[in-house]
């Protein structure tokens, strides 16, 4: 029987893959009105288990039991009309649609002749954002909102179906500082609602902020299901890998710094970027950091030529340069790891080889033509220094996990022999264990000599990593901090509010 | 999730294509005694070589996501231009060039309207296709140019020995074509470009000269076609090359390449032209009408897609 209070159980849930046992038994209980967080390494199964919920796979094993109804193997439409909606990360709106149209996109309110009443649309969707407290322009088409106002575009299409449980896949991984106050606000107004949620994130300290209680999953397997109150952050770290981490704050010493600059920036202004200005040095890591748009990605887009800038002065190891295009700055050994690995780092549909010697393949050629042992044997060997997870070079990337098809774009560069490297987001949506490994090739490679400017989200990741860290705000620079001195809640503080009161 | 690599569903595919050409050799060679003939199937590599050699370009552009509607009409335009010269005794060597050249001018006129002025591909091709054609029929008022030497009819019709002259060209130019993809960064930047554009660029691969590049090598292709054709008939025809594009890209798909880029191969599509023209060859030695063709053609491209789906959804 179900437990009373119980809106979702999941008992013994199996899941099989060619080769691979996704989920194995995994049982998982969502509690009525709660916030229920789910988390695990990438390839744990909490995709899997969510798509199993969703109706967009079918189980193999086990039973689901939703608002004291045992569920059928049927298809995602009738789960929706159950009331379970998955908000994934990649929202699933339709971009040239307004708001309301996306809300009541299968479900639109008719006139009596069958035709679809506008009005009535308009003012339904204007209802739930009024409910809702949200500032949204219905009218708005998707194309034109921001991240965040898109995510609430979902959720009120999940309150417009009538959903009982919804579902939120990595929410907050696009999100700024603010939109994710927006969303914190938003899922308590949902609780407030008697709305069940289930939470999926990467980032642990989210769950404590939103989540009642917290399930872990660990290589397809359930390890334990807490409430918030009563675990930290270092239990999470240590059920979600299995081991104990040391102490995740351990940053590396502060050294001097190289004099050698390699590379200067004066006074580079583009369509949104202000009058930044800063120095590279040999093996130094530079931090960049600020919210999602305050110009950080632009930055080093301009730098690598991959946007132009209206002013500015770029010295490269002193020498004046302007690079119109990637190629140009590809040739002076400058490397760029885009933000979107799947997006603009990588071609998907082939395989690792030819991903990884993308930017170096005249490096793999005999007489002019392209030598495909030399490419093996290239790329045997970044494999096994970088660690990289794959069945055989010949797989096609898009079936590695993030991690490993990050590490695939970072050896696409090393094979280059970049002596600076522009690095975008360099572990978003990667699970711990590779987290850490990446961390490490950046600061050996950082020791090696090679220089780096790592923009992040994540301030965690750059004070362990940086040896300086900028401060963006609205485009421009608002504080530079260096090791010896750094002090996370200033950072933070002043990144949110562009401000350097000191 | 991790799943299995792609490599079987690949070679399942390729096979796929063999088991479609072997199943239509057998059901020719059961209708009609002739098929399986030396004499038949070097008369069928002739007739392929033409579809064939406009099919190579297509490919090219298919990897790199594009497609080129014009191929018809600039084979039509350039063969007239090859007719004409001929006719007014200019060496054929030169007549030859003039039209290849021609039609790689138009191609590249495509290519960078679509590369560098960001037009649809399918937009811009439709735009060409027009304009060569109109081109073609005013070269001559749209009269056909007769009288051509016969030392032009060697490169489109003449044989070495019992083996088409064309065929043979056809042939060397896949080996050349396929080479090209496997074994140099142009090659294979066609891939990258045609996978993720984006990703490319930001691989520093020249995405915008290459994209421009495929469309140039597809028209000059789709030209030398069209100069292969007035020399087989003997005659330019300004309406030749009606429907070219459709066979190529009908070629290029059955023989595995993907529509949405980065995916295709010269073996692949040399095997699906080849299929292609079985199918009007069984028609034709059981004397079938050729309304009855069209018909057939349409829904065995359907019926060869339907079969990749199906083993693609599989894997």
């Amino acid at each position: 029987m179900q437990e009373r209070d119980n809106i979702l159980e999941m008992r013994k849930i199996d899941k099989l893959f060619p080769g691979v046992k996704a989920l194995d038994g995994v049982d998982f209980s969502v509690r009525r009105g709660e916030v229920h967080c789910l988390i695990g390494a990438n390839g744990a199964g909490k995709s899997t288990l969510m798509k199993i919920l969703s109706g967009a796979y079918v189980e193999d094993g086990g039973e689901i039991i939703f608002d004291g109804e045992k569920l059928k193997p049927h298809g995602t439409l009738e789960r929706k009309k159950k009331g379970i909606s998955v908000i994934y990360q990649e929202l699933s709106l339709v971009n040239e649609l307004t708001v309301g149209e996306n809300v009541y996109i299968n479900n639109y309110p008719k006139t009596k002749l069958g035709t679809v009443d506008w009005k009535e649309v308009y003012k339904k969707t204007q209802e739930i954002a009024d409910e809702m407290n949200m500032q949204i322009d219905v009218k708005a088409k998707v194309s034109s909102l921001n991240i965040g106002q898109r995510q609430m575009t979902e959720i009120m299409k999940a309150l417009a179906s009538n959903a009982k449980l919804i579902v939120m896949d990595e929410p907050s991984s696009t999100l700024s500082k603010r939109e994710f106050e927006t969303l914190l606000q938003l899922i308590k107004d949902l609780k407030a609602k008697g709305i069940t949620l289930i939470y999926i994130s990467h980032h642990l300290e989210e769950l404590f902020m939103v989540g009642d209680r917290i399930t872990i999953l660990r290589d397809g397997k359930f390890v334990a299901c807490r409430n918030a109150s009563e675990i930290n952050e270092d239990h999470l770290v240590e059920y979600m890998t299995g081991a104990k981490v040391s102490q995740k704050n351990e940053y590396t010493e502060a050294k001097p710094l190289n004099d050698e600059k390699v590379l200067e920036v004066k006074g580079l202004t583009n369509h949104k970027v202000r009058n930044i200005s800063f120095d590279l040095h040999k093996g130094e890591v530079l931090g960049l950091y600020g919210l999602v748009g305050a110009g950080r990605t632009e930055v080093i887009r301009s730098i690598f030529g991959a946007d132009p800038y209206e002013k500015g002065e770029i010295k490269l190891h002193g020498r004046p340069v302007h690079f119109r295009h990637t190629g140009e700055a590809i040739a002076n050994k400058i490397g760029l790891i885009p933000e979107n690995r799947k997006t603009q780092g990588l071609v998907q549909i082939l395989p690792v080889w030819e991903n990884m010697t993308m930017v170096a393949l005249d490096k793999c050629k005999k007489n002019g033509v392209i030598n495909y042992g030399v490419i093996r044997e290239t790329c045997e060997l970044y494999k096994k220094s970088l660690n990289v997870k794959t069945p055989s070079i010949n797989t096609v990337i898009q079936n590695l996990s993030g991690g490993n098809q990050q590490k695939v774009i970072i050896a696409k560069w090393l094979f280059r022999d970049c002596d600076i490297l522009l690095i975008d987001e360099p572990t978003q949506g990667i699970d711990v264990m590779v987290k850490e490994e990446i961390y490490k090739i950046i600061r050996n490679l950082a020791d090696e000599g090679k220089s780096m400017i790592v923009v992040s989200s994540e301030l965690d990741e750059l004070l362990r990593i940086c040896d300086n860290i900028i401060v963006m705000f609205d485009g421009k620079e608002v504080m530079t901090s260096s090791k010896e001195n750094f002090n996370p809640d200033k950072i933070l503080s002043v990144s949110v509010t562009g401000r350097n009161e000191s | 999730m991790r799943k299995e690599p792609m490599k079987i569903g690949d070679l399942l595919k390729k096979y796929n294509l063999l088991v479609l050409l072997i199943v239509f050799i057998v059901i020719a060679s059961i209708l009609s005694p002739n098929f399986l003939t030396v004499g038949n199937v070097l008369n069928l590599l002739q007739q392929a070589s033409i579809p064939g050699i406009v099919a190579i370009g297509m490919t090219l552009v298919i990897i790199i996501s594009g497609i080129d509607l014009s191929v018809g009409s600039v084979a039509a335009f350039a063969g007239m231009i090859s007719a004409i010269l001929v006719s007014k005794n200019v060496p054929i060597i030169i007549a030859v060039l003039a039209g290849v050249v021609l039609g790689a001018a138009l191609g590249l006129v495509t290519g960078i309207l679509i590369a560098k002025f960001g037009l649809p591909d399918f937009i811009a091709s439709l735009a060409m296709m027009e304009i060569a054609r109109g081109a073609a029929l005013l070269t001559t008022q749209g009269v056909p140019v007769f009288g051509l030497s016969n030392d032009f009819k060697f490169i489109g019709g003449g044989f070495i020995g019992k083996v088409s002259v064309s065929g043979i060209i056809w042939i060397i130019l896949t080996i050349f074509f396929a080479l090209l993809l496997k074994y140099t960064s142009f090659g294979r930047s066609l891939f990258a470009i045609g996978g993720n554009r984006e990703a490319a660029t930001l691989s520093g691969i020249k995405t915008t000269r290459n994209y421009a590049i495929t469309y140039v090598l597809c028209a000059a292709l789709a030209a030398f076609a069209g100069v292969l054709t007035a020399s087989w008939l003997a005659t330019g025809q300004p309406t030749a090359g009606d429907g070219m594009e459709l066979n190529a890209i009908a070629a290029s798909v059955i023989g595995g390449a993907s529509l949405s880029g980065g995916i295709g191969s010269m073996l692949g599509t040399f095997g699906g032209v080849f299929l292609l023209q079985i199918i009007t060859n069984i028609f034709n030695l059981v004397g079938l009408a050729s309304f009855y063709q069209q018909i057939a053609k349409g829904i065995i491209i359907i019926a060869a897609l339907l079969l990749n789906r199906a083993i693609d959804a599989k894997k």
